[in-house]
């Protein structure tokens, strides 16, 4: 499990914190989604939950290691792994295959299972026929399912996508999403900071951040049934949510919890 | 016309791989236009978007800027660059001024602009995206997410260009956000300004474009008005994920004036006609 216990950062020299008393939970197999505005503190907790950065206050434990601890760094970041945003910031190594077995090399791994981690790896985001190349003649949603190998070949027992998807386009996307719902069957826990609404709601647990503090917490239907509350925080809900609700004031009778378009079919022809 | 390419191709020279990036594009862009690039990773959108401003040469075929090959002999592409502005995605990312001003003023200043007319640029871009002029002092690194992105794009339309050429602008961004910066793009183009938008994301290309082109594996693969295009039943053979709207439509059978629905209001407002 990862632990945040009265977690807060705040930035060298820059009076405001940007995140102020979180408690949360992360346990294996779980798919936890974090929403919020830019500026909410979301990437800030992304970086606390593989000890990229220490908590300024409270504390982050990972399987009951504390971030903190200077020499344990390594094992918590072997445990957790990071996808960020922008490829372009992960990306070290002069070929595909290079930067693939950048972290498993660090780790120490024999040369002949890394071999065999790039292959599965690679083949798992659909980028095999890629391994010879230079990373930065690939397109952004190339480069990003590159990152997503290289996380993926040290065999992580949590994954933290940091926006992870937005370089990506639908196949990729969808592509990303399936390995993450492979990786929590087989009990991997799975952290997915994301704006798109349709994604957190794949989520068996939603997390909202505001400026830095844990706004809210629960399921799908019930984070997305505070509409005006998302709204007011320059989140949204998901196309699904939004067409029922229009419905319903509408005077239309529709069942709750309803959060895909197949739902809302279903319910319109039922 | 303003811009123009003409059979163009292009191919990125790899070590054991010739991957051919454009294979044949023809496309053009007229005043007033706001025409998005859709199509898979690696469909060449970003690669054609570099040709459209003369940032990367074509190994064959023309591009053209109002009627002129821009890689003739002789011809001054600072005329292009200057004319055809570029956003890349997540332009944010190159900002290197200890103050926006610096960032703003950095493309006109190389263009020669200097005193009183390089300070008017600035200040006018930065209130094309909404901003105001004191943000000019402020460290960009300061600023949100989407003031960042407004800083960037003021940057290019600080050159006072014809046309805009945008690569994701919107990735990253949060809804609300996301929003206002689309509606800050739909007004630059009522303003004037043609637009070329590569965008993943066919919600946000269903409510800002007007004219939408499919490139597969360096190719055009279909063009038509967004929705045309957006509602195809191709779409899937394009490897292209219909708006959530279009999505709706096609499992109920929803029209709107008798054409397949493409926003929201209209998938709405055909579900409650129908149940009348």
């Amino acid at each position: 499990m990862i632990r945040l216990e009265k977690v807060g950062y705040r930035y060298p020299e820059r009076e405001e914190a940007v995140l102020e008393d979180i408690d949360l939970s992360i346990r294996p197999g779980e798919l936890v989604a974090v929403i919020g505005p830019n500026g909410s503190g979301k990437s800030t907790l992304a970086k606390l939950l593989n000890g990229l950065i220490l908590p300024t206050q409270g504390k982050v434990t990972v399987e009951g290691l504390e971030t903190t601890a200077g020499d344990l760094v390594w094992e918590v970041r072997r445990r957790v792994g990071l996808i960020l945003q922008n490829p372009d910031n992960q990306m070290v190594a002069p070929t595909v295959e290079d930067d693939v077995a950048f972290g498993p090399e660090n780790l120490g791994v024999e040369p002949s299972e890394i071999r065999r981690r790039i292959g599965q790896a690679l083949q798992q985001v659909g980028m095999s026929e890629y391994a010879g190349w230079p990373p930065n003649r690939l397109s952004g949603g190339q480069k990003q399912r590159v990152a997503i190998a290289g996380v993926l070949a040290m065999q992580p027992n949590y994954l933290v996508l940091d926006e992870a998807t937005s370089m990506l386009d639908p196949t990729g996307r969808k592509h990303l999403l399936t390995i993450a719902l492979r990786l929590k069957a087989s009990g991997v826990g799975v952290v997915m900071i994301t704006h798109h609404m349709k994604e957190a709601a794949l989520a068996d647990r939603i997390v909202v951040l505001v400026n830095g503090k844990l706004v809210r917490e629960g399921t799908p239907s019930q984070v997305f049934s505070a509409s005006e509350a998302l709204t007011s925080w320059g989140l949204a809900t998901p196309f699904a949510v939004r067409v029922t609700r229009a419905l319903k004031e509408q005077g239309r009778n529709l069942p709750p919890g309803i959060l895909t378009v197949e739902e809302l079919v279903n319910a319109i022809c039922s | 016309m303003l811009l123009e390419l003409q059979d163009v191709h292009f191919h990125y020279a790899e070590p054991g791989a010739n991957k051919t990036a454009l294979n044949g594009i023809d496309l053009t862009v007229n005043e007033g236009d706001f025409t998005a690039l859709i199509g898979p990773s690696g469909s060449g959108k970003s690669t054609l978007l570099l040709h459209l401003n003369g940032l990367l040469r074509p190994a064959a075929g023309h591009v053209l800027y109002t009627g002129c090959d821009i890689h003739a002999k002789g011809y001054d592409l600072r005329r292009v660059r200057r004319n055809v502005g570029l956003l890349f995605q997540f332009a944010e990312a190159n900002f290197f001024g200890q103050t926006v001003c610096e960032d703003v003023s950095y493309a006109p200043w190389n263009h020669g602009l200097r005193g009183r007319a390089l300070d008017q640029a600035v200040i006018q871009a930065l209130e094309m995206v909404g901003l105001p002029p004191s943000v000019k002092a402020r460290s960009p690194f300061s600023l949100s997410g989407g003031e960042k992105r407004k800083v960037a794009l003021a940057g290019v339309l600080a050159m006072e260009p014809r046309v805009l050429l945008l690569d994701e602008p919107t990735a990253g961004l949060d809804p609300g956000t996301r929003e206002n910066f689309l509606y800050l793009l739909k007004d630059l183009n009522r303003q004037g300004i043609a637009i070329v938008i590569v965008s993943h994301d066919l919600d946000e290309v269903a409510a800002v474009a007007r004219q939408a082109v499919v490139l597969k594996a360096g190719r055009v693969l279909a063009k038509g008005t967004v929705r045309e295009v957006l509602t195809s039943p191709d779409m899937e053979n394009w490897d292209l994920e219909p708006p959530e709207a279009v999505w709706l439509g096609k499992l109920l059978g929803l029209k709107h004036n008798g054409m397949p629905v493409l926003s929201e209001a209209e998938a709405v407002s055909s579900i409650l006609a129908r149940g009348k």
